[in-house]
């Protein structure tokens, strides 16, 4: 616990050129950052306090895309019209990340910087096919979530740089979508495996589009490509959730850890997996 | 050591504080202005027994900087009683028996008046949600789930 200087930029350009420094990084809502400086994880001679930074906190939908500023805190996400209507799971994951403090503190940008394969928003994120956009003092660029992501902590981004916002496509009417859970408990819990989904049928039953993404069980939050492809084009029967549960295994790679064995995440994900697809396969279910 | 000077109104009363550049709002409202009913349980934002509310709504101050609370109003548990009357929900913890050591109870106190504040008449799961971060060890969750109904009826037909 080495103590650290603390800057407050005010604007965007400010924070940019206070985080150019070396030996600087950036703190939100600290609800990652101050745990793990307190265990000595985490080191920085300066912490640049993003909170001041106007303009980082909207959702938008606009020009057929919704951009979340990566400071919007898990209570606003939970709140938002915008994505209540176009994107529900991530509203509804919002409301199950750690408790009210929690969630009146932690950010979208902070879970995703954390890059935790447990973090609750990053499947959801995943399966919305989300972009994350980057600012620094040397310039701006975006890249997809599934490539930011490098492994537990670790991300594709700098120490200058910033996350600005997360951009995806509001899901289009009629898509199904569900983020599950599964951990030690109901509450305040990090999960032991969590899975999200998007799924649109046809008239008959038949999928035609089908993402799967999984926390929890590999380095990163993971897509389950061989899962998506064999639910593509096929009738949504128990046959074919079964099929997609096993490819869904196989994608992942657990760890045993303090919170479950890897036999029993492997055990999870198939559970999850059935338990997902079988609700949205019900009439109506997971629907906008 | 690097310090950092914060201007925030605690409990209605704005103050000036310069204090250690990493310490938290935990340690400002005990060390600098010896509020210390704010506890410190786990230093980690997992146990809930150092939530004030900030701008209306629950945090743990554990996890707030000093710097980041500049410009806040911060009510503690200091902070709820007037006149030496005390708050409805203290009153209704004390009466429903829904405190034991004690540890937990300003945390719980202050996750309820913002629980209370937004849903006047909460359901008994609405009432379990909101208190999904504090923890209590010791009392049980009964006697603190009662206490909560008890306010939510007594403000309801104050």
């Amino acid at each position: 616990m080495t103590p650290f200087d603390f800057l407050s930029p005010q604007t965007l350009a400010e924070a940019c050129h206070a985080l150019a420094a070396a030996g600087r990084r950036p703190i939100a809502g600290g609800t990652d950052v101050i745990p793990q400086w307190r265990a000595g994880r985490f080191q920085a001679e300066t912490l640049v306090d993003l909170s001041r930074v106007p303009g980082l906190s909207d959702v938008t939908l606009r020009d057929g895309e919704i951009a979340i500023g990566a400071l919007s805190t898990y209570t606003e996400l939970h709140a938002s019209p915008v994505l209540r209507a176009h994107a529900p799971l991530l509203a509804e994951v919002s409301a199950m990340i750690g408790g009210a403090q929690t969630q009146n503190r932690g950010t979208i940008g902070g879970n995703i910087a954390n890059a935790s394969p447990a973090g609750d928003t990053l499947p959801p994120l995943l399966v919305l096919d989300a972009q994350v956009d980057l600012i620094s003092a040397a310039g701006e660029r975006s890249l997809a979530l599934s490539a930011f992501l490098r492994g537990p902590g670790q991300t594709a981004s700098e120490a200058h740089e910033i996350i600005r916002r997360v951009r995806f496509a509001p899901l289009p009417r009629g898509a199904r979508s569900l983020f599950l859970r599964l951990g030690n408990r109901q509450g305040m819990v990090i999960s032991v495996v969590s899975a999200a989904f998007v799924l649109q049928l046809d008239d008959h039953g038949r999928v035609e589009e089908a993402r799967v993404a999984l926390g929890a069980v590999a380095p990163t939050a993971i897509r389950c490509a061989e899962a998506e492809a064999l639910l593509r084009g096929r009738p949504l029967d128990d046959d074919l959730i079964a099929r997609a549960a096993d490819a869904a295994v196989a994608a992942a790679r657990p760890i045993d850890d303090v919170r479950a064995s890897a036999a029993y995440r492997r055990h999870g994900v198939r559970v999850l997996v059935r338990r997902g697809l079988t609700q949205l396969s019900a009439p109506g279910g997971g629907e906008q | 050591m690097s310090q950092v000077t914060v201007t925030l109104t605690v409990n209605g009363q704005t103050q000036t504080i310069t204090t250690d550049a990493h310490k938290t709002l935990l340690y400002l409202l005990r060390d600098d202005l010896g509020l210390y009913g704010t506890k410190d349980g786990c230093s980690e934002g997992e146990c809930g027994a150092c939530t004030v509310l900030m701008d209306g709504r629950p945090v743990n101050a554990c996890l707030v900087l000093a710097g980041q609370a500049q410009g806040r109003t911060i009510i503690t548990i200091e902070g709820l009683a007037g006149d030496g009357e005390l708050h409805p929900l203290q009153r209704a913890f004390i009466r429903s028996g829904a405190v034991q050591c004690g540890f937990c109870t300003p945390g719980l106190v202050l996750s309820a008046v913002a629980l209370l504040e937004r849903q006047p008449d909460p359901t008994e799961a609405q009432i379990r949600q909101a208190l999904t971060g504090n923890l209590c060890r010791c009392t049980g969750y009964t006697q603190i789930i009662a206490a909560i109904q008890a306010a939510a009826r007594e403000v309801d037909h104050a």
